[in-house]
């Protein structure tokens, strides 16, 4: 009877630690779609010890989890769907955006030196959602014109332009990380920079109309703080963007006045 | 967990009274005693063969459901077919890429081959085909599902285009040509699944029904089953 029992719990501890990578991260799928996105930072937020590595761009054999969690493509190829409708795409881009804020948690740890331990892990969860964003505030501007009686009515309008100013302030956001810069590595400062480059400047680009006197200001005070050439020389590029924007649009307020 | 491991875990489950008699049958071996031996080999006898019933029972469900059996349906019913045509049974797959709600087809080319015409059909067979919910009303998976039996329908145009382009064709070359369009069906099946990841990616989806519905039109002469080979 004994050996019975022992039998079977050696049969129950199989079943039980028998749960692989693939198991806890859906890496066999081509796109992570919501329900994916909500395990894995379940299983990201709440899987791991204190002490237990996480998935990491370094490591071979957890890599390819982090790829897919900060891969673009996984929002991209349902938000700029043009057959799905705007309603569904922004529930979709909703949710997204619901289970990125949780994700910008786990990956902040500091070692003893106060430095990042995951810095382009986090960097790049940032940097996903500041694409997400982009085409989130996009297709809610979108939505809100298309359920207007009268989509140039001057409540739709302020409601659009607030909308933008707080996506101009999200990524405004992004920046504060220059006050962080001793924390990062050269690789990850210049991962950091490049996402300045990569991100804020399509979406000024987008948004050329937006207000962007806070921006202006921080980049101006960043510029004089940062004491690495290389986000220095990206805070520039925006700085020279953000004066041509602002410019562009007082000689048009001018020459309409 | 793990599919395989489960059922590997149920075999050994399952087999575990044999284990426990072969241990009981060498115990009692060694004092002499055969009979235990006996009883065990009369055991495995009849664990084996019940096995073996069952075994063969599961798969050959799995594969088609005959007890929910509809015969397999021509091209022609295409417009008719709706998710209670899928009747198969599924006992090992339980979700496709982490999600249960999913569905195949199983479709085939099917030919007879006379010395004068060769016949070729597409057919969709509902009892190996699968749905998690035959009262589903997501019509986007039913259309994707349907466009496989389109591509399948297809290729069995293709064949019939090509096999009429060719002068006295042996049986050796209508089989050729019959082979190569079938191989090139299942790499456009794949691709298609691949490309609009099971329709998830509707723009993918929507550009696949267009260009398929257009090859169909354009091949509209190879309807019929039926074609006649040139002398």
């Amino acid at each position: 009877m004994t050996k019975i029992k022992i039998f079977l719990s050696v049969l129950a501890c199989i079943a039980l630690t028998n749960c692989g990578t693939e198991e806890r991260f859906p890496l066999s799928k081509r796109y992570w779609d919501i329900k994916d996105y909500e395990a894995v930072v379940n299983e990201l937020k709440f899987g791991y010890q204190n002490d237990e590595k996480l998935p990491s761009f370094n490591d071979p054999e957890t890599r390819l989890i982090v790829e897919k969690l900060t891969d673009e493509q996984n929002f991209i190829v349902v938000l700029e769907d043009k057959e799905l409708g705007l309603s569904y795409k922004n529930e979709v881009a909703e949710s997204f955006f619901k289970r990125w804020r949780i994700l910008t948690s786990v990956y902040t740890k500091l070692d003893r030196k106060d430095k990042y331990i995951y810095e382009k892990e986090m960097l790049s969860v940032h940097q996903f959602g500041l694409g997400l964003q982009l085409r989130y505030f996009e297709l809610g501007n979108k939505e809100i014109r298309a359920n207007a009686d009268d989509p140039s009515a001057s409540n739709i309008q302020s409601l659009v332009k607030s909308n933008i100013k707080i996506l101009v302030n999200n990524f405004t956001g992004y920046l504060d990380f220059v006050n962080e810069e001793t924390r990062f590595s050269a690789e990850g400062q210049q991962f950091f920079a490049e996402g300045i480059t990569k991100y804020l400047i399509p979406m000024i680009n987008r948004y050329p109309e937006a207000d962007f006197d806070n921006l202006n200001r921080k980049v101006d005070l960043l510029l004089k703080k940062t004491k690495v050439p290389v986000i220095k020389t990206a805070l520039e590029t925006l700085k020279e963007l953000i004066f041509e924007k602002i410019n562009r649009k007082r000689n048009k307020g001018e020459s309409n006045s | 967990m793990n599919p395989k491991l489960i059922i590997i875990l149920a075999f050994l489950v399952y087999l575990s009274p044999l284990f426990y008699h072969s241990y009981l049958a060498f115990k009692e071996y060694k004092k002499n005693n055969k009979n235990p031996f006996r009883r065990l080999k009369k055991f495995l006898k009849y664990t084996l063969i019940s096995l073996f019933v069952i075994v063969g029972v599961v798969l050959t469900l799995n594969h088609t459901n005959f007890l929910n059996y509809e015969s397999p349906l021509t091209y022609d019913k295409i417009d008719e077919i709706t998710f209670e045509n899928f009747r198969g049974l599924e006992f090992f797959k339980k979700t496709l890429y982490g999600s249960k709600e999913f569905a195949y087809v199983v479709t085939s080319i099917e030919t007879d081959i006379e010395p004068d015409s060769v016949s070729v059909i597409s057919l969709f067979h509902p009892s190996r085909s699968y749905v998690y919910n035959t009262h589903s009303a997501d019509k986007d998976l039913l259309t994707h599902e349907k466009y496989h039996i389109k591509i399948t329908e297809l290729y069995v145009r293709k064949i019939k285009a090509k096999l009429v382009t060719l002068q006295q064709p042996s049986a050796e070359e209508i089989q050729e040509v019959i082979s190569q369009f079938t191989k090139a069906e299942d790499t456009y099946q794949k691709k298609y699944d691949y490309d609009t990841f099971h329709s998830y990616v509707l723009s993918e989806q929507k550009k696949y029904e267009r260009e398929v519905d257009s090859l169909l039109e354009s091949l509209s002469a190879f309807k019929q089953p039926k074609i006649k080979l040139n002398d």
